[in-house]
């Protein structure tokens, strides 16, 4: 048949560009920022009553969250969006789910002033760092010593290090043995399916916005990008979010609203992509999946 | 100064012309800095374009797997771009406008950053819709219950959803149709994937509107447009600033070309001034003046060669000094007070210095100092000064010259070519008598005296003619008439070219010079003071006096004269007295002569004379007689009235000399004779005298050495008692061993030593020598009780002469009743002229005192009772003839007798015999001395015998 001939043909040249690449072996970045940037990263003191860190949400030693539904800030205070993972955050188009932030160094200064996370302000935070001994560190660093620009861009250069290279990478990279026949099958059902359509790029993510329910409602209470634009077309539009370490993030979606990476992979095929998969589709789309999880990146060791 | 002035004009314009060609290169360089600037901002802009060229391309690709890393890449790097922009002060290059134009690009850049956003998740959802619709229709194909026409519908459906994709149709309204028929078709099949496949389809349709919709909405925003924009206004505000610039630049370079004519300009003048400094340079260098300049301070900042040629400082040493060094210190300070005061007030100043060179020669200049006022400031001293050392000292010369020719004692006249009277000193009118105004254009031969000829005359204008000088003895006749002599010296004055220019007479006044010489052979040969013939005169008188009697065999005498006593009266009334005296001596001595006989004064009061050709002695006594006489008148001088005597020795031709020499020399002995002989007489010349005379002076010369050469030496003569035979005492004797007259006896040098008053040291030295001997007996155990020690009544002069003894004795240890000090009778007699008291005192002091040598003078006893006595020795002369001759025997006897009377001891001297000591012993004297017991011995002789006789020492005296 002509038609489908032209189709398969169609598709077949577009899906031959790269849609996924590895991740850099290496980042390019100032090693005397990344390491003020880590103490800044895990230190407390950023937080108005010095109880909260960075950290705090974005475990470094386990998926660069907190596997909470949403995260707690300072005082107990409840958030209302799940944390993302911090690991490989620099390969986000955007930053944040309704993807506010432009890069990481705007991203950093969210949490610290949001009321129910850090619940600080530079303006005290600032002095405060000023009397403490980073005073000495920033000065030896920046010029212009403590300032906010400073503070973000020590802590987003500490988060551009934080890159976990996993066996898909390997793969990528032509390492056949990297994967397991059925992560094989797995990684040539996301392709087929579309999964790859909106989780591309280095980070199987983070290239774009997409409506969190294409083809059936999500039920979601967050209207994501809306909040942003307040443009009636972007309501329950998110960042489509990275799929490295997907393995660990649990629980999923911006809702946090299972814990269960089988149910968020049928969860994607339904609403997502309207359309039912066998649960060996499943389970291999899965397993393709856990060869996303990389290790925990060399930076963070202390 | 102008130059100066030029200079710093100069200066500053070139510093303008450096400034602004800085400030050119520095706007130069901002120009370049706007030209990157803008070729950055076209590139940026140009990127931009591309950017959104690949924003449109990306809205293009419907339905596309797409790497949405690509355009996200792009999307930041359109940001970057914008902030770039941001950062840029762009309204402060190109003016305003630019932030609104930037802020519509960023605006629109939103809008269509919105659309991209949206164009991908529709992408994505319409992908996977196709994606799904292919999987379902292939599904439906393999299924043989769908009947064919509901194939051939999906067909349909599939080819209507690719037309619409493909944007064939770009309405779905036939679609929308397909699907209705299809829905109505499939609902009673109850097929799920045909319901998907419907319902995706559906949405698929839906997607791709909203694609297309987003993707149609995309273009209608202006980004391009907008970038293009700003791109156009970027450049025509550009070329409206590179304009300005460049009009900018260029009156920067006419500015600079203008400043560069003018430097030029002015650099051509300074060069005309500094040619013309350098020749003024030239100049003052080569000056015939000195130039010296100084700053305000007054160092020394230039002097020229003149300068050091006539300071003698070198322009090194001079620099940095003030001209002070210079100063001779001869000039007053006050001069240069008014100096300073006139400068200061910035006024020339013009005098003279007297200034002293490096090598400390004065020399002279005539000073003119300027200060030297630029733009109402002083910045220098300039001195012009010329040496006018030659001139001053030629001045000095002449006017020397001229003090000369006025004040020297020679007369002087000038006169011209023709011989006519120019020009007389003052002495010229003093010797001639005429004055300057009455010999002016005569001829010197008013002069004429008449006493010389005319070939005198001719003579002597030959000589000047021939030899341009002459000089000779001339008389002349003053204006009085008087012909005096004089000595004219001629002399020719010619100019450089050899012209004869003048006469100069010089006229030496003779007749001074002939007196003077007169008074001169007078004063050689004569004695001031009288007027008498000097020894000169006389001796030169006597030789010819000499040889006339040689010549004539007769006698002459040759008498010497001298005043007794004169010194006395000399001393006593004063010299002015004497020399009265004295020319009254010579006037008496004189008018007793004949004429032919002549008198001279040769010393103080003596005088001599020669009386020639005398038949004998007798004459020449008379002679002697006469003038003895006429001096022992009375002399009546001023006030007083003297009464004087003399002495004259004579001398005889040829019987007691026959050279003048010898004539005199026995003159004046015979005249020592005379005056040993009671003066107020004369004596004529015996040999004995003369020999007796040679001894005497050969011991006044030899005493004078015999102390200091310890010539002396004392001997001991043992005293004794004449019963008991022993010693108690000695006479001390003088004893002197000359070494060039031998021993020499006490008789003939103590008178001597008393004449010349040396017998004062002399008897000190003998009565210290004799204290200390007794004290070496006393410390020695030798017993001497008493000694005895002649002392000269001369001594006696000596005031202190007692206390000197006593500090003797007392030094020595010596009670003074040991010593017995001896002087003869005559001198005890002879006291009457002295004062006794010095013997009271002796004798209070303990000394004893022995008559020596009694019964030699005229001793009255009575007298003698009167003095302070203690012992009388009986003179050896009355001894010796003891026992024979009766007279001494009973002198003798009388002698002890009235001694014993007066109660003095009595000792008996020069006892030789014994019957002498029997006979004294027989007549009571106990005492005595002589060759008898023992004669005197040396000091050592005298030891060993004192030392025999210790056993008999303690007889009583």
């Amino acid at each position: 048949m002509p038609i489908f001939l032209s189709l398969i043909l169609f598709f077949g040249i577009a899906i031959a560009e790269p849609m996924i690449k590895p991740l850099p072996d290496k980042m390019d970045v100032d090693w005397s920022k990344v390491y003020l940037g880590k103490q800044l990263f895990s230190d407390t003191i950023l937080s108005r009553d010095n109880s909260v860190s960075c950290a705090t949400c974005h475990n470094l030693q386990d998926g660069g969250d907190d596997n909470l539904p949403v995260s707690f800030g300072i005082e107990g205070k409840q958030g209302n969006i799940n944390s993302p993972t911090v690991f490989n955050a620099a390969f986000n188009f955007r930053q944040f789910w309704d993807g506010r932030a432009k890069d990481l160094k705007e991203q950093a200064k969210g949490p610290i002033e949001n009321p129910v996370e850090m619940g600080n302000s530079f303006e005290q935070l600032i002095p405060t760092l000023q009397k403490s001994r980073y005073a000495v560190i920033f000065r030896s660093i920046y010029p212009d010593g403590v300032t906010k620009e400073n503070i973000v861009d020590a802590i987003a250069e500490f988060e551009k290090t934080l890159l976990t290279p996993s066996p898909f990478d390997r793969y990528l990279k032509g390492d056949e043995s990297a994967l397991t026949s059925s992560q094989k099958e797995g990684l040539e059902i996301f392709k087929s399916k579309g999964c790859i359509v909106c989780h591309h790029g280095i980070n199987l993510g983070g290239t774009m916005y997409s409506k969190f329910g294409v083809v059936e409602s999500s039920g979601s209470k967050n209207l994501g990008r809306y909040n942003v634009t307040k443009n009636p077309a972007d309501k329950y539009y998110f960042k489509v979010p990275t799929l490295r370490n997907i393995e660990k993030t649990a629980p999923y979606f911006h809702d946090g609203r299972t814990e269960s990476l089988k149910e968020a992979v049928t969860i994607m095929a339904n609403i997502q992509l309207g359309r039912a998969m066998t649960v060996d589709e499943i389970d291999k789309i899965v397993d393709f999946l856990k060869s996303l999880t990389g290790n925990i990146p060399k930076s963070v060791e202390p | 100064m102008r130059r100066l002035l030029h200079i710093d004009k100069l200066t500053s314009l070139i510093a303008a012309l450096l400034f602004l060609m800085a400030s050119l290169l520095a706007y130069l360089l901002s120009v370049d800095k706007d030209i990157t600037n803008f070729h950055a901002y076209e590139t940026r802009l140009q990127r931009m374009l591309l950017l959104d060229k690949t924003f449109d391309n990306f809205l293009l690709k419907k339905i596309e797997a797409i790497n949405y890393e690509t355009i996200n890449g792009h999307i930041d790097a359109f940001e970057d771009e914008l902030d770039y922009f941001k950062s840029r002060p762009l309204e402060k290059e190109y003016g305003s406008g630019f932030a609104a134009l930037l802020s519509t690009i960023e605006k629109t850049f939103r809008k269509k950053h919105d659309a991209i956003e949206h164009f991908k998740s529709y992408n994505a959802a319409a992908l996977n819709s196709i994606h799904y619709i292919f999987d379902l229709r292939r599904t439906l194909s393999n299924n043989q219950t769908i009947p064919l026409d509901i194939q051939i519908q999906l067909d349909t459906i599939l080819f209507e959803l690719m037309q619409i994709i493909l944007g064939i149709h770009t309405s779905p309204a036939r679609l929308v149709k397909t699907l209705d028929d299809l829905e109505k078709t499939i609902a009673p099949l109850l097929n799920r994937n045909l319901e998907y496949f419907h319902s995706h389809s559906h949405a698929l349709m839906e997607s791709i509107g909203r694609l297309n919709k987003t993707a149609e909405h995309a273009t209608t925003i202006q980004l391009h447009d907008n970038i293009v924009a700003m791109q156009k206004r970027l450049e025509e505000a550009y070329s409206h600033k590179i304009f300005i610039e460049k009009v900018i630049a260029l009156l920067f370079f006419l500015l600079a070309f203008v400043m560069i004519l003018i430097v030029g300009f002015l650099y051509q003048r300074a060069r005309k001034t500094y040619q013309r400094l350098k020749a003024f340079m030239y100049a003052v260098e080569n000056s015939d003046n000195t130039i010296v300049m100084t700053d305000p301070e007054r160092n020394i900042v230039y002097v020229n060669e003149v300068f050091e040629k006539t300071s003698g400082y070198n322009k090194e040493e001079a620099i940095g000094q003030n001209p002070r060094i210079l100063k001779s210190g001869i000039q007053e300070d006050t001069y240069y007070a008014e100096m300073n005061k006139v400068l200061d007030q910035g006024k020339k100043w013009e005098g003279e210095f007297i200034n002293k060179r490096k090598d400390g020669s004065l020399f002279y200049e005539k000073a003119s100092i300027v200060p030297v006022i630029v733009d109402g400031k002083l910045t220098n001293y300039l001195a012009i000064k010329l040496d006018i050392t030659q001139y001053v000292e030629q001045q000095q010369k002449l006017k020397l010259s001229a003090a000369v020719f006025e004040n020297t004692q020679e007369s002087i006249l000038v006169t011209d070519r023709e011989n006519r009277i120019i020009s007389v000193n003052k002495a010229f009118t003093t010797i001639t008598g005429y004055s300057e105004k009455e010999v002016l254009g005569k001829n010197p031969s008013i002069l004429k005296s008449g006493r010389h000829d005319k070939s005198f005359y001719r003579k002597m204008w030959l000589a000047i003619s021939q030899t341009g000088k002459w000089h000779g003895k001339i008389y002349n006749r003053t204006k009085s008439g008087e012909i005096i002599p004089t000595w004219l010296t001629i002399s020719t004055l010619y100019d450089d070219e050899g012209n004869l220019l003048n006469y100069i007479g010089m006229l030496t006044d003779l007749r001074e010079i002939i007196h003077s010489q007169e008074r001169a052979e007078f004063l050689a040969y004569h004695d001031t003071l009288t007027g008498l013939p000097n020894r000169a005169y006389f001796e030169e008188h006597l030789f010819q006096a000499i040889e006339i009697a040689q010549r004539n065999a007769t006698t002459l005498a040759v008498l010497f004269i001298d005043l007794d006593r004169f010194k006395v009266i000399n001393d006593t009334l004063g010299h002015d007295v004497g020399d009265m005296l004295l020319k009254s001596v010579s006037e008496r001595i004189r008018s007793t002569l004949r004429k032919s006989d002549m008198v001279a004064r040769i010393g103080g009061d003596e005088f001599i004379a020669v009386l020639e050709t005398i038949h004998s002695a007798e004459d020449a006594a008379y002679v002697c007689e006469k003038i003895l006489k006429i001096i022992t008148e009375p002399l009546k001088i001023g006030s007083h009235t003297l009464n004087i005597s003399t002495s004259i020795g004579v001398a005889l031709y040829p019987d007691n000399g026959t050279t003048i020499t010898d004539l005199i020399k026995n003159a004046d002995n015979a005249m020592y004779l005379a005056k040993s002989l009671g003066k107020n007489n004369f004596q004529f010349f015996m040999p004995e005298l003369s020999r007796k005379m040679h001894r005497r002076l050969e011991i006044e010369q030899g005493l004078n050495a015999a102390l200091l050469n310890g010539e002396f030496w004392l001997a001991y003569q043992p005293q004794y008692g004449l019963e008991s035979k022993s010693l108690y005492g000695a006479e001390v004797l003088l004893r002197w061993e000359s070494p060039t007259l031998g021993i020499v006896t006490p008789d003939e040098f103590i008178p001597v030593a008393e004449e010349t008053g040396k017998i004062n040291e002399i008897g000190t030295f003998v009565f210290e020598e004799a204290c200390r001997t007794l004290s070496i007996f006393d410390a020695e155990g030798i017993v001497l009780k008493s000694i005895s020690i002649n002392v000269s009544s001369k001594q006696f002069a000596q005031k202190d002469l007692p206390h000197k003894f006593l500090e003797i004795a007392e030094r020595y240890g010596i009670e003074p009743h040991r010593i017995t000090l001896e002087m003869t009778e005559r001198y005890i007699m002879d006291t009457s002229t002295y004062d006794n008291t010095i013997l009271q005192t002796f004798q209070s002091m303990g000394f004893k005192i022995s008559v020596d040598d009694f019964g030699t003078g005229y001793s009255s006893m009575s007298y003698l009772k009167k003095l302070p006595i203690d012992t009388i020795k009986i003179d050896k002369s009355f001894i010796q003839d003891i026992p024979r001759d009766i007279n001494d025997n009973e002198i003798t006897k009388a002698i002890i007798v009235l001694s014993h009377s007066l109660g003095y001891k009595v000792i008996a001297e020069g006892i030789e015999h014994e019957e002498q000591e029997k006979f004294l012993i027989e007549h009571g004297c106990l005492f005595g001395q002589g060759y008898h017991f023992c004669r005197p011995l040396g000091i050592d002789a005298f030891t060993k015998f004192v030392r025999e006789r210790t056993d008999n020492a303690d007889a009583a005296i």
